[in-house]
């Protein structure tokens, strides 16, 4: 169930709504939790025993590590370490099984093959389901461990309490990933006041804009482009720029509307984009772009390699290794490798240039131009089926090339007006327009009724449209 | 703990919001009459979906649940009734939404405008110039990477399908002429895109690989692509707003066919019955690709278009019809009922079958169904053989006809083989 849909919108988030503010405060965290896994489970019910283990693991993990005392810095028992083991291994172990089991067999069958050894080829018919979201949970649930043993949250003693967090549907699937001290307080007590719920409507309608409006055509455009047998450079550039455009409207959208949901149950979650495409350099971009797993990487895997702390080689290896790492969790694919190696590289070669970083030296238009072409080119290699495919876009990219007779017929669909006018809003509105958190910090009349417009005008596309995916439903 | 300054951030940012007096209320209020406002409308105008109701039936009923667990075991059972509740709930979401008043509302204005006006791909159609309406996969098949390229291992490889029921009605003395139908945006890419040629037509990638690869495998294939060409210096060969060709076109294939089948099957004996057309009539009707952006309203929003139609009728003057005794059978699909099958909206008696019948002066058997083109005639006849209905009997000829897209998007069910023997 996707946030901007007829189902949710018109049924789930009425009900939600209505039980969440019509029953008993102490009986809210439970049906918050039952509508969570409704919410989760409508992408297949299986899955929600998978959330159920993995929640029931940390849960028990926090009350081990609540039987000992935990102060920060102090030292830990013997227990307190196996709990965080198992955490860590049985949340590390679920992911790897369900995101890289096929991608583990593929890849060693490829590798034998080529050596000739067919034979000892694995049998490929079984093949796992990607449960929906597994990425967010598993970091989220291990998080709460990570942050009990460090001494920077409270065990939680509640199950339902500890559920409705792991499972809580704004944020559930596609983020963002929200740690447990950054609510561990809210879920013990929050208000829930008429601003807040405002303020979420207005977030609501911003995001469902941003999805609606912008991120869907640019994603048709994007689509048809690359899923073009060829195209001449002038298509391939318009669709690269569709692409850039579409992943960040579609993920900000769905981050805006998570928070937005958050703030009607009272919660407030992190800002998890802060205009990416207008940072000068890629050390910047990562600050500003999905911010909640570039942070997540950064406390706990970049400083637990040691992070800077080691020596400049070191931590050029760190660097490198968050970005591919950061890479895979995205997919198992060897085109995220190879993303995550380009960010990685970046980073490192920003890293080592310092103040002498060309970037740093240029004016501000042509930093943030640069820096978006980098990032832009990158996501070729997010959005292509296969490798040999972002290769192929790559070359087309650069000049002329082989185009076949049907590449004619695109310019007849991706400049109709309609994607032309999607195209330039997205524009304007990245490089010019405030953006969610600050239009909405100071609400007057003018911009309420902006939001207003843009809720009735997205509802009435949602409605009619058929193309409506959200990308980042399947990391 | 810069996460905790994260968190305090993001409190003060939402702590420090300011509004205009009487805009939380405003914003609350509108959320929450849209919400609920549109799911009572929905509620109080639905004519079909008692949802209380099917929520209660969307899980198994216990008596199901143990009927499965007995049959397949626990495991296997586990995975089936999953996939059954997930199958009820995906069927419910869509009904409702399927079924809302409001999207009925909003549909056809908002298509008009949206892709009437601004182009933008709807419901898989796509605007061209000129008026002209193009659907969106049969689009794809040409500009994509090419049917023979793409990973076959589910729905098929053509070729070898193809071979395989060559094969195997070559072993009842009977040839197989095969046809792929050329998309509109083949024959008319400069309706879609002024860039495109419009004196050629425009094939998928693989267009010429899959033609060389039957013929160096014996299977006999007439590209009727360069006769609609011809045929379209005259006037369109496709409707504009409809998926299928015109009568004109239609009758360019038909005579395309029936030279291919003079050359290449020449035992073939020539016919001597005297069909003819039948007088013109104009009939006005809103095309398919209308129909996908209007449902119900295409004639409202001006989307109806007209044809000149010629039925074909026997010598005895009664209009015409397959003939199971004929030593032609035409396997098609949608562009072969289109102009035949009266509740397509464009006429009856006219269709490719009966044209082809009256160019080769002898009667036709025809087995047609609209969609899946891949397989779904094969399997008829198939079928139809198994029940000892032997559609094949005194057969000299099969012309299998289906339209071009297929070969991108259809599933050809290597699986499916013609029995060995008529039971």
């Amino acid at each position: 169930m996707v946030f901007s849909s007829h189902l949710f919108l018109f049924y789930f988030l009425p009900a939600a709504l209505l039980l969440y503010y019509g029953l008993p405060k102490w009986t809210r965290h439970f049906f918050l939790t039952v509508m969570s896994y409704i919410f989760y489970g409508w992408a297949n019910p299986s899955f929600v025993f998978l959330m159920l283990l993995s929640t029931l693991i940390d849960y028990c993990c926090g009350l081990l590590l609540g039987r000992d005392p935990i102060e920060p810095g102090g030292p830990r028992t013997r227990r307190q370490l196996a709990a965080l083991l198992v955490s860590v291994t049985s949340n590390l172990s679920l992911l790897a099984f369900f995101k890289y089991f096929n991608f583990g067999v593929d890849s060693y069958n490829q590798l034998i093959a080529a050596m000739g050894w067919e034979s000892a080829q694995w049998d490929t018919l079984l093949r796992i389901t990607l449960p929906l979201g597994i990425s967010f949970y598993t970091f989220q649930s291990m998080s709460y461990a990570i942050d009990v043993y460090r001494g920077e949250a409270k065990p939680v003693r509640n199950f339902i309490t500890f559920a409705c967090y792991v499972s809580m549907y704004p944020q559930l699937v596609a983020g963002p990933i929200v740690r447990f001290r950054e609510v561990a307080l809210q879920l013990e007590t929050r208000t829930h006041t008429l601003e807040k719920f405002g303020r979420g409507t207005a977030f609501f309608a911003l995001g469902l804009a941003k999805k609606v409006i912008l991120a869907n055509p640019c994603g048709n455009i994007a689509d048809q482009v690359f899923d073009a047998g060829s195209r001449s450079a002038l298509d391939a550039w318009y669709g690269l720029a569709a692409y850039s455009f579409q992943i960040y409207f579609d993920f900000s959208a769905y981050s805006d509307m998570a928070i937005a949901l958050g703030l009607m149950l009272g919660f407030v979650f992190p800002k998890n984009f802060d205009s990416p495409y207008r940072a000068r350099s890629i050390t910047e971009f990562w600050r500003r772009w999905h911010i909640s797993l570039s942070t997540f990487l950064r406390d706990y895997l970049y400083i637990a390699l040691g992070g800077n702390r080691r020596g400049t080689a070191r931590t050029y290896a760190n660097l490198m290794l968050v970005m591919l790492i950061g890479g895979l969790w995205h997919g198992a694919s060897w085109n995220f490798v190879v993303w995550g190696g380009i960010h990685g590289g970046m980073l490192a070669a920003e890293r080592a240039l310092g103040n002498r970083s060309p970037l740093r030296r240029l004016p501000a238009g042509v930093g943030m131009a640069i820096t978006f072409a980098i990032a832009s080119l990158a996501w070729v290699f997010f959005r292509a089926a296969t490798l040999p495919e972002a290769l192929v876009y790559l070359a087309n990219l650069s000049g002329p090339g082989t185009v076949q007779p049907g590449a004619a017929l695109l310019s007849g669909i991706v400049y109709q007006p309609y994607y032309l006018i999607s195209m330039a809003l997205a524009a304007g509105i990245t490089w010019s327009a405030p953006q969610t958190w600050d239009f909405t910090r100071h609400l007057t009349w003018p911009k309420t009724l902006w939001c207003a417009v843009l809720l009735l005008v997205s509802v009435a596309l949602l409605m009619t449209q058929s193309y409506n995916p959200f990308i980042y439903f399947i990391f | 703990m810069k996460a905790i300054d994260r968190e305090k951030q993001a409190e003060e940012e939402i702590g420090h919001t300011t509004f205009s007096r009487g805009v939380p209320l405003f914003l609350s209020t509108l959320l929450i009459a849209l919400i609920f406002g549109v799911f009572t409308l929905e509620r109080l105008q639905s004519d079909s979906v008692p949802l209380v109701d099917d929520l209660l039936h969307l899980a198994p009923s216990a008596h199901d649940i143990s009927d499965t667990v007995a049959r397949e075991g626990v495991r296997k059972s586990f995975f089936s009734l999953n996939r059954a509740l997930l199958g009820n709930m995906e069927r419910l979401a869509s009904d409702l939404e399927r079924s809302s008043p409001l999207r009925k509302t909003l549909l056809a204005p908002m298509n008009r405008y949206l892709t009437g006006y601004l182009g933008a791909q709807n419901a898989d159609v796509l605007r061209g110039r000129d008026g002209w309406l193009f659907y969106g996969p049969a689009v794809a098949h040409l500009t994509g990477p090419g049917f023979l390229s793409t990973d076959l291992t589910e729905r098929g490889d053509p070729v070898e399908v193809l071979t395989a029921f060559h094969e195997q009605l070559a072993a009842r003395g009977i040839k197989l002429v095969v046809a792929p139908l050329p998309v509109k945006a083949s024959i008319h890419p400069e309706h879609l895109s002024g860039g495109a040629p419009a004196d050629r037509a425009i094939q998928s990638a693989s267009h010429e690989a899959f033609l060389a690869a039957l013929d160096a495998r014996g299977v006999l294939a007439c590209d009727v692509s360069e006769a609609l060409i011809r045929a379209k210096a005259k006037g369109p060969v496709y409707l504009a707003r409809d998926s299928h060709w015109t009568p004109e076109g239609m009758h360019a294939a038909a005579e395309s066919l029936q030279a291919f089948l003079r050359e290449r099957v020449p035992e073939l004996p020539q016919g001597d019955m005297a069909y003819r057309a039948g007088t013109p009539q104009s009939i006005e009707h809103a095309g398919d690709l209308a129909v996908m952006l209007a449902p119900e309203d295409a004639a409202r929003y001006g989307m109806n278009e007209s044809i000149r139609h010629q039925a074909v009728e026997g010598p005895d003057g009664a209009p015409w019809a397959p003939d199971p005794s004929s030593k032609v059978l035409l396997l098609g699909d949608s562009f072969a009922n289109v102009f035949e099958l009266e509740g397509m909206g464009w006429g009856a008696h006219g269709g490719l079958a009966a044209w082809l019948s009256l160019l080769l002066r002898q009667p036709l058997d025809a087995i047609t169904q609209n969609g899946d083109g891949a397989h779904a005639t094969r399997q008829r006849l198939i079928q139809a053989l198994q029940r000892g209905e032997d559609r094949l009997a005194g057969k000299e000829v099969v012309v299998f006809v289906f339209a071009a897209r297929e070969l991108s998007l259809g599933d050809w069910k290597p699986e499916l083989a013609l029995p060995a023997e008529v039971r």
